[in-house]
Formats: C-alpha cells, sequence, structure tokens
C-alpha cells in the first residue's frame, strides 16, 4: 500500500511502501510539481531506487528553474537508504 | 495465481547463528523457496517472505532492512529487465531461494528471461553519477553495497541467477575466529 495527499499547502506527504510498483501512481503527483515542494516522509515505511529515481527525475527538473524537493520526518530505515544511495548531499533532508 | 513452497530442514534458527564455528556443521542448514508470478505487485509479498526469514535466523533490524531491499533490487531488475515486452505471456516466474549457512545467509533470484552480460555492467561513479543527477542504474549499486557478496550466473533464455551473500557475523570478524582456530 502507498499513498500521496497533498495538503492545501501544497506539501505531498507519503505513506506506505514506495517501490516499482508504485511509480506510475507517484509521477501523477511528481509531474505536477512546478516549484520548490515539502515531501513529508512521516508515514512511509519503505523506498526501494525506484522510488529515489521518482524523487532524483523530480529533483532535477525542479533544480534547472532553482527549485528543489524539501524532504522531511524520514525514518531511520529511509536515512540509511538515502546515505548508501548518496542521495542525502542532492537532497534537503530535514 | 502463484505458487508459494517454503521448506525447512527442520534445524532451528537459532542453532543456525549459534553453532558458528562448529567443525562438523552441515553445508547448508535450511532453505526456503518462493516461486511468483514476475510483477512488481508482487514485489511486497517477496520483501515479506525474505524478511521474515532474514528475522527468523536472527539478523538486527538493520540487516534484514539491507536484505529486503537487495532482493527488491534484485527482483525489481528481473521484472523490467528480464523478459522482453513484446515475449512476454503473462507466465514468467522468478524464484528466490534462501540458504541458511552456519555463517551466511545466500539469496539467489532466478529467472529464464533473456539475462544480460555481467561483464558489461559497471558500478556507477557515484561522485559523478550524483553531480550530473543521473537517472537509473542505481539497483546494482544499491545490491553491491548492502551485500557482502553480489554474484551473475548467465545462461540467457535457459536460466539467470543473481546470488547475494550476507554474513552473519562480520566478514573481517570471521577470518580473525578462523585464523585464531587455526592458532590454537
Amino acid at each position: 500500500m502507498f499513498e500521496i495527499k497533498v495538503n492545501e499547502a501544497g506539501d505531498m506527504l507519503l505513506s506506505g511502501r514506495f517501490d516499482a510498483s508504485q511509480v506510475g501512481y507517484a509521477n501523477q503527483f511528481f509531474d505536477k510539481v512546478i516549484t520548490s515542494t515539502v515531501v513529508d516522509f512521516k508515514e512511509l515505511d519503505y523506498i526501494s531506487s525506484a522510488g529515489l529515481s521518482v524523487l532524483l527525475v523530480t529533483q532535477k527538473r525542479l533544480s534547472e528553474k532553482n527549485q528543489q524537493l524539501k524532504l522531511m520526518n524520514m525514518n531511520r530505515h529511509i536515512q540509511d537508504v538515502f546515505r548508501y544511495a548518496g542521495f542525502d548531499k542532492i537532497f534537503v533532508i530535514a | 495465481m502463484f505458487v508459494k513452497r517454503i521448506v525447512g530442514t527442520g534445524l532451528g534458527s537459532q542453532q543456525c547463528v549459534n553453532q558458528i564455528g562448529y567443525e562438523d556443521m552441515p553445508t547448508t542448514e535450511c532453505e526456503y523457496q518462493l516461486r511468483i508470478p514476475s510483477e512488481t505487485d508482487n514485489l511486497e509479498l517477496i520483501r515479506d517472505f525474505v524478511s521474515k526469514v532474514a528475522e527468523k535466523v536472527g539478523f538486527k533490524s538493520d540487516d534484514v532492512g539491507k536484505i529486503e531491499l537487495a532482493c527488491d533490487e534484485a527482483c525489481t531488475n528481473v521484472m523490467k529487465h528480464a523478459y522482453a515486452s513484446g515475449q512476454k505471456n503473462g507466465k514468467e516466474s522468478l524464484d528466490i531461494l534462501i540458504q541458511i549457512d552456519y555463517d551466511k545467509f545466500t539469496l539467489v533470484v532466478t529467472d529464464h528471461g533473456r539475462g544480460f552480460d555481467p561483464d558489461a555492467i559497471k558500478l556507477p561513479d557515484m561522485k559523478e553519477y550524483l553531480a550530473q543527477l543521473k537517472v537509473g542504474g542505481l539497483g546494482i549499486y544499491l545490491m553491491k553495497t548492502l551485500m557482502d557478496e553480489v554474484d551473475y550466473q548467465m545462461q540467457p533464455g535457459v536460466r539467470n541467477q543473481v546470488k547475494m551473500v550476507k554474513y552473519f557475523i562480520d566478514k573481517k570478524n570471521s577470518k580473525l575466529i578462523e585464523s585464531e582456530k587455526e592458532n590454537k
């Protein structure tokens, strides 16, 4: 189960498990992001490289306009995945 | 529909871990197998299977997470690349075999698709990769980062295997223990 909710401020709340089966669903939301956006990982339990790639594609697109994703509330396992992949160096993580 | 087969030889998981170093231990103590359709919708089932076995044999949460993610990456590669989309008939499956030895956890992912040339795989230079925000190719990098050993055996159209190993204790410590045993 994976779900994305967008609040009134435009912040994205991810929940569940973000793997290759969810890329199409996730792209429906991330493709619409055109300015710097907060992505809240508070309820996200898991992410694989497929999920990381969705974030990276979005970050790459936003960086061309000096915008970025701001990631927050990651659990320790997900922080570790970002660290293993070196993604902690290219995203703002709060 | 999928076929799920779990085979246990009857030796308990704690025995697997606690008997590290016993010279008369058999080569493989326990095996667990899962055959499942090669579809990304099944990744969660696969992760549940692998993580439950990893927990059962005594890995701590951090290592369970690493094994779970490495397996996800290996299976995702098969689902995305092993079977050309035009050749799919809906019956493609992949097999996951877990072997528990006295000192290690071995995970083998097998498919019967077109495979690939493992020698052609180059680990990305992550510094350059991240500087250019390249997308894709992370799966193999993560597998090699998360597991102690990753090995490929490819027979395209016949049988392709990715074998990944995680030792119960740090490999360097294992060598120290072996060395100490030899010195006694």
